[in-house]
């Protein structure tokens, strides 16, 4: 059978309508969100990937991952990346990536299972063991990372309990208990057409240039995946605006909503990509101009304006931030390195010299006196405590505003009597379309504030995320990198051969 | 006219080696305009709103036999609609009626 042929055959005809039930009783969400789909029998999965075809690919791709990483860790490559705090990005990757993955799994079981058209539940189907598949290569290179280094021995107590976790979490959180369509338009295409093409390729490029292997191999392992989750977005965004004009006014506030909520989770990647590394391939800006503002902002968008779909209504304010992301981000977790177990560090000559030639309009003049302050001391830069957190991303309420950026972009809304802050006037609109939604947050100073943590504190709090506070703080004057240099020595590879 | 060009395209892992230069010969012969960008751990080759592959085409460069779902081990990621697939071919282009 050619590709057509079997794709019918073992996805289109194992489907079928329920006679002795109510389809809707069966599907209880289908017709909630408003969407009206008549015939989605014509969609198609532009792979038309059939099962077999599925779990052989899949396979394959496993072995090229763990031939890799079994060289890795067989000739100490942990040991031979050019710097140690790289690792320090790995795990703040390990902290907002990982959980997303395993999340997502959960979403696209959610989509299947309340979606009843035969392209789309196969799809999702596939994605759903993907994004295990994800969470478990990632968990694997995090395994080995903690045979040598701090913050990641209780992986899984910290990853439930830390509180900058809220970030991931409520992304996803907010999707799960959306309809079955918009977690669709949330996660297919907003964070993985839109975004993800950034996380994986960019950073696995800075992975390979640091000498981190593994991590590069699962970068690209992850990635080799996303094309297949692409097509299922594009698929599924094209479908809902062509089954119906009054679909079109939904689908808009989706992208409108889910285009912020997917920039605003990729603040840490941005740090990912100009900061972590010590060699960097690209600069988070580039990226942007390359994966978002030409391939999805002047190709897609001006694509779908024949639907009557604009621009995602914040977009303008991400082209704007886009000189300042990193920068932004990365004082914000400066501000926090003593409660987080992904470290901060101190900038070297080089750090200032790329950061000022990649960002010559911004770096200098608003960042770069902040990160000078640790020169002297490495902990000037920390504000006490656990931060106010924007009640839609979770981030720290703490982004300028790129029209004067000297000023913050803080917003605040009332609703019940109460004000809410926000960090940004993206998330305010976000807030004020689904108040009633958003203000069931749990709010980790809050927590901290009613004893939620213990009684001593800041100890318990330590105890309640996982680590203690020997593995927070500055990386440089680290036992980290102290262990990092023995390594180093006891291999032979602190010799100098000119 | 006067709007910028809009690219269809491919980012290729170039841990495909052989495999992945053979696919981007093939998408130069086969298509106009063709820009490949090398971003060391990934090439991206794009193509002016439309970009066909063609396993035949991949199979002359490459000397030997080729699936077309053997793309699915190197193709990272890639931007436009994918508009045909099959065993034979597979083609990537935007909608747009004013082009």
């Amino acid at each position: 059978m050619g590709i057509k042929s079997s794709y019918s055959a073992m996805t289109r005809e194992l489907m079928w309508d329920p006679k002795d039930f109510d389809l809707k009783k069966v599907y209880p969400l289908i017709e909630k969100e408003g969407i009206i789909v008549k015939d989605p029998k014509k969609w198609e999965d532009p792979f038309r990937m059939t099962y077999n075809q599925y779990v052989k690919i899949q396979s394959e791709k496993d072995h090229i991952y763990h031939s890799v990483r079994n060289a890795f860790e067989a000739n100490n490559g942990h040991a031979k990346v050019v710097d140690a705090r790289w690792y320090e990005g790995i795990k703040a990757f390990a902290l907002a990536v990982q959980p997303a993955e395993y999340a997502a799994h959960r979403l696209m079981a959610y989509i299947g299972r309340n979606i009843p058209i035969e392209a789309i539940r196969f799809a999702t189907f596939n994605q759903c063991i993907d994004e295990l598949r994800h969470a478990q290569i990632e968990i694997k290179h995090y395994a080995h990372m903690s045979k040598y280094y701090d913050g990641l021995h209780a992986y899984a107590k910290t990853n439930e309990n830390l509180w900058f976790n809220t970030v991931a979490k409520s992304f996803f959180d907010d999707a799960l208990t959306a309809g079955p369509f918009e977690a669709l338009m949330a996660i297919s295409f907003s964070f993985e057409y839109v975004f993800t093409n950034i996380l994986f390729l960019p950073f696995a490029s800075s992975a390979a240039a640091v000498g981190d292997e593994n991590f590069a191999a699962v970068g690209k392992s992850v990635q080799s995946d996303e094309a297949r989750h692409m097509a299922l977005g594009m698929t599924a965004l094209k479908m809902l605006l062509e089954e119906d004009d009054r679909n079109i006014p939904i689908v808009q506030k989706w992208l409108d909503k889910w285009y912020w909520r997917a920039y605003r989770i990729f603040s840490v990647v941005a740090t990912l990509v100009d900061y972590y590394p010590r060699i960097r391939p690209i600069s988070w800006r580039k990226a942007f101009e390359i994966y978002v503002e030409d391939q999805v902002l002047d190709g897609l968008f001006k694509d779908l304006r024949k639907y009557g779909i604009r621009e995602p209504l914040h977009a303008e304010d991400s082209i704007k931030e886009k000189e300042h992301y990193s920068h932004a981000t990365m004082r914000i977790l400066e501000h926090y390195k003593h409660a987080n177990m992904f470290r901060g560090f101190r900038l070297q000559p080089d750090d200032y010299e790329w950061l000022h030639n990649e960002y010559p309009d911004t770096f200098e003049k608003y960042y770069a006196p902040f990160f000078r302050r640790m020169d002297d001391h490495i902990m000037a830069v920390a504000s006490p405590g656990i931060p106010a957190v924007c009640a839609v991303c979770q981030i720290p309420v703490e982004f300028p505003d790129p029209d004067q950026p000297n000023k913050m972009w803080t917003q605040y809304s009332e609703f019940n009597n109460k004000t809410h802050i926000l960090c940004s006037p993206g998330c305010k609109h976000i807030f004020e379309q689904e108040p009633g939604k958003f203000i069931q947050w749990w709010w980790p100073a809050e927590a901290y504030v009613n004893g939620e943590f213990g009684t001593d504190l800041p100890l318990d709090l330590f105890k309640y995320f996982g680590f203690s506070p020997e593995e927070a703080n500055e990386h440089y004057s680290s036992p980290d990198r102290e262990r990092w240099m023995k390594y180093r020595e006891q291999l032979g590879l602190n010799q100098r051969f000119v | 006219m006067g709007e910028k060009v809009m690219y269809v395209g491919m980012d290729l892992d170039s841990s495909g080696g052989d495999t992945i230069h053979a696919i981007i010969e093939a998408i130069e012969e086969d298509n106009e305009g063709v820009v490949v960008e090398d971003y060391f751990t990934f090439k991206k080759v794009k193509a002016p709103n439309n970009m066909l592959v063609k396993r035949e085409t991949v199979e002359a460069c490459l000397g030997r036999e080729w699936n077309m779902d053997d793309i699915h081990l190197y193709m990272s990621s890639y931007f436009g609609f994918i508009e045909d697939w099959d065993e034979d071919q597979m083609i990537i282009r935007w909608n747009n009626p004013d082009k």
